[in-house]
């Protein structure tokens, strides 16, 4: 056994966040590990790499305790991990980043050797050519290559990888995961955190469910998919669907000799399909009738363009909000969705084109009044204010003048949109779970009585079932009546509540239509689903 | 075809070779630099004493620049107790010139270890603290040190010492020995950047928590650079005491000397080679040129920092750099997504 854990336990306060927990890992086995948000997985990371110390229990590392060492002397056995959310060094350079784990990692070797390998790993992982960039610069896909390579530059005998293709779209998780088998079929020792069923399924020979910091199901992926326990815990309505991936999936995949496929390159733009003109693009959802798109739109982005320094972001990017209508914003990383929003909220300076809300212009309004005017934004990492109640946080939600006058009634809505928040109201902000923090981000978000909605990849790192809840509601704050702009990683999610659907690709809208057309376009199935 | 492409790859890689000096200073650089050293070196042979007293002074305030730059600029570690190494350094030189009579140059040398042992000492307790407190952490240090030494009867108390100046060398000399420490302290942050502590230096400034992660014994790491760090400021102290021929406590453990080591490394280009070194010509010459208004002085000062933390927040040597595109720069290839 390689790794081997013992009878571990830590707990935080009166928190058990891992409880008496035993597994191991065989040499050249993959092992991963699901569970909901607060399941302990991070903190189980944590615990193996010495970060914090266990309470009760034993570590064993190739037969060796490894229990009470510092961080750098496990790192130094041969174990390398990386970072849910990317931790760069952000000042140096790609090849900089990757030549401290070269030099530190444990063995000794020349400047010119550590060179040598850090580029062949950099190749390995599709970095190669940004190696002189300063990580600071890099992208959410780039860094979380770099989070890989990293963890390689230790030459470790054991990976573990919390996360590794959270906040990724379809197709770059397919690039990402080829990287892995790759990976696992040269011998590598991995354990894998992963709320993406279809890497864990994929890489694992045998997962591990967690919940309450204690083991709820152990065995091969289809034993655990259909564990009733994990299902109500975790899985939720992914259950059935991961079921259906399974079966696509051929036994031995990973082991049996087919080539991965080298990391892709974004898909190259494509020529923009006509855009579908406003009223003919009837929603095949079941659409408020409000969706009806022959009104003037609520939100309208014309032909903007838009620039950092000398990097052009947008091109030409026109798009059309109708009152009553949940509208997906779909693309890779770095394709410009973040930006085009914040285009709406922020008040990146354009470099042509012109905003309108409600038939006016406010392409020079400053931020802090867009919120007045009925725009709402629900951000990627939940940003709420951790050392206030949740009472308090959703009352500063209301702090514009439109919706001071009727906190109350609003306060009432949201209560009933979300019960654990009224059952939670005197917590503070960051004594909550990821997925109630996520709530009480959208709860704060409808405090300021918004007509438009925004929400920018609100269920990044969270269970499936928890996103189940959150779709579920956002469905029902659109029903009330509010527009919604959804930006989300998951293309098949997103798909299934929007009545229509803008594909962005290198800053340029390249396809637009309802989500039923969409699924039907052979082009669009290739490059975000992989089929 | 195949040549020019293998050249290109060679030529790519020498680039990206941090590791040897020779690739990363260009033989232009080599000529220039060559060219400044050599006129520094003549300079007592033509210039006027005044001129020399002041060119002097800047080596020391080079050295101390530098001293501050590989903790605060490399490191990440912002010490706001500089003046303690440096007051150290000058009281073992003054009480072993006093009391022992030990000649001038082992006593620098006495001061340079001291500093350095007094670090390594509190490194224990204050590594502990990150950020924001230690930056307090190693204030109170300082003027914990400054208070005892006023009140210490053994090393002349609030008086402080009188060294005796038959021991101590002409001004030529200690032209010279400035000039050496400036070299030393500048060569030894190139040294230690060029080989494997530089990664780690830089990699705990970025980020501490994956520093350890990859392998990097963070605690000793920066009790290295805290001790080299002390090493310079202390031998600085020791020269600057035989030098002044007087010390007191006050004046030498004065926050003033930490204050403007961090200002002189933030207006050149902190976590820069090059810029101590402008910083300290800058601040130098600001004061030369407003020294018969002393009133204002000061003032003018502090706006000239205002002006660069806002519009320079590279510092000086930082923001040339990335205009010129030098290697280093953090604008080349730099683009938001």
């Amino acid at each position: 056994m390689l790794l081997e854990l013992e009878n571990v336990s830590k707990s935080f306060g009166a928190v058990a966040a891992v409880n008496q927990l035993s597994f191991s890992i065989a040499e050249g086995e993959v092992l991963g590990i699901m569970g909901p948000n607060g399941a302990g997985k991070t903190t189980l990371l944590n615990l193996i790499m010495g970060a914090i110390p266990l309470d009760r229990g034993t570590v064993r590392f190739a037969g060796e305790q490894i229990n009470g060492l510092r961080v750098s002397a496990i790192c130094h056995r041969g174990i390398g991990r990386t970072y849910q959310i990317p931790q760069p060094f952000k000042r140096m350079t790609v090849l900089e980043n990757l030549l401290v784990g070269e030099l530190y990692g444990g063995r000794r070797q020349s400047h010119r050797t550590a060179h040598a390998e850090a580029l062949e790993i950099l190749e390995r992982v599709g970095l190669a050519e940004r190696r002189d960039t300063p990580a600071t610069s890099l992208g959410l896909l780039d860094l979380k290559r770099l989070e890989l390579a990293r963890a390689l530059s230790l030459h470790p005998r054991l990976l573990l990888l919390d996360e590794i293709a959270g906040g990724l779209v379809e197709s770059e998780i397919e690039a990402l995961k080829a990287i892995l088998i790759d990976l696992k079929r040269s011998g590598m020792t991995m354990l894998i955190i992963e709320h993406l069923l279809s890497v864990l399924f994929d890489l694992s020979d045998r997962i591990l469910a967690l919940n309450f910091g204690k083991r709820i199901a152990e065995g091969s992926p289809e034993e655990v998919i259909h564990n009733e326990l994990v299902i109500k815990a975790y899985l939720g309505t992914e259950a059935t669907r991961g079921r259906e991936e399974l079966t696509t999936i051929q036994p031995g995949y990973a082991d049996s000799g087919q080539q991965p496929e080298a990391w892709p390159d974004p898909p190259a733009p494509r020529e923009p399909v006509p855009t579908q003109t406003n009223g003919q693009a009837a929603s095949t959802n079941s659409a408020p009738a409000t969706a009806a798109q022959n009104g003037t739109p609520l939100a309208r982005i014309a032909h903007v363009s838009a620039a950092y320094g000398e990097f052009q972001a947008l091109f030409d990017v026109s798009l059309d909000m109708y009152p009553g209508e949940i509208v997906a914003l779909i693309g890779l990383n770095g394709a410009g969705k973040t930006t085009l929003i914040r285009t709406l909220t922020r008040g990146l300076p354009l470099k042509g084109g012109d905003i309108f809300f409600k038939g006016q212009s406010i392409t020079r309004v400053p931020p802090h009044q867009i919120a007045a005017l009925g725009i709402a934004q629900c951000i990627e990492g939940r940003k709420i204010f951790p050392e206030l109640t949740v009472l308090e946080n959703l009352e500063l939600g209301a702090y514009c003048k439109r919706a001071r006058g009727q906190r109350q009634q609003t306060l009432r809505r949201v209560y009933d949109l979300f019960p654990i928040l009224a059952e939670r109201r005197d917590q503070l902000g960051s004594t909550l779970s990821g997925g109630q923090q996520q709530m009480l981000a959208i709860g704060r978000a409808l405090m300021a009585q918004p007509e438009l909605i925004i929400f920018d990849e609100i269920s990044l790192g969270l269970a499936p079932i928890v996103i189940d809840d959150l779709y579920r509601a956002i469905v029902e704050i659109n029903r009330q009546g509010v527009t919604v702009l959804l930006v989300e990683q998951s293309v098949q999610r997103s798909l299934d509540i929007a009545h229509r659907a803008y594909i962005i690709e290198h800053g340029r809208i390249v396809l637009t239509g309802t989500a039923e057309e969409l699924r039907q376009n052979e082009q669009f199935r290739r490059a975000y689903f992989g089929i | 075809m195949y040549r020019l492409r293998r050249m290109s790859v060679e030529y790519q890689k020498s680039r990206a070779s941090q590791g040897s000096l020779l690739s990363h200073l260009s033989w232009l650089r080599w000529a220039l630099l060559t060219l400044v050293l050599l006129a520094l070196a003549l300079l007592p042979q033509v210039a006027d004493p005044y001129t020399i007293a002041l060119v002097y002074t800047m080596f020391i305030y080079v050295a101390l620049a530098q001293s501050w730059n590989l903790v605060g600029g490399y490191t990440g570690l912002i010490s706001l107790g500089h003046a303690a190494f440096f007051g150290l350094g000058a009281y073992t030189t003054a009480i072993l010139m006093t009391w022992a009579n030990v000649d001038f140059y082992p006593s620098i040398l006495a001061s340079g270890l001291v500093a350095s042992l007094f670090a390594v000492i509190i490194s224990f307790p204050i590594f502990r603290f990150r950020g924001i407190y230690f930056a307090i952490g190693t204030l109170v240090l300082s003027e914990a040190l400054r208070i005892w030494m006023i009140n210490w009867s053994l090393t002349g108390g609030a008086q402080g010492i009188n060294l005796p100046i038959a021991n101590t060398p002409d001004p030529i000399s200690f032209y010279y020995v400035g000039f050496a420490l400036a070299i030393i302290a500048t060569g030894v942050l190139v040294l230690v950047l060029h080989s494997k502590p530089g990664f780690g230096l830089r990699a705990i400034r970025d980020n501490e928590d994956a520093a350890q992660n990859m392998g990097v014994n963070t605690f000793m790491v920066k009790l290295t650079a805290f001790a080299i760090s002390a090493c310079i400021a202390g031998l600085a102290g020791g020269i600057y005491a035989a030098y002044l021929g007087t010390i007191e406590p006050y004046s030498i453990f004065s926050v003033d000397w930490t204050i403007t080591a961090i200002n002189t490394v933030i207006i050149g280009g902190m976590g820069t080679l090059i810029g101590p070194i402008i910083g300290t010509i800058f601040t130098t010459a600001l004061s030369e040129g407003l020294k018969n208004y002393q009133t204002i002085h000061l003032i003018i000062t502090g706006v000239i920092l205002i002006l660069v933390i806002r519009f320079l927040p590279a510092g000086i040597w930082g923001q040339l750099r990335n205009w010129l595109r030098l290697p280093g720069s953090t604008a080349r290839e730099a683009r938001k997504v």
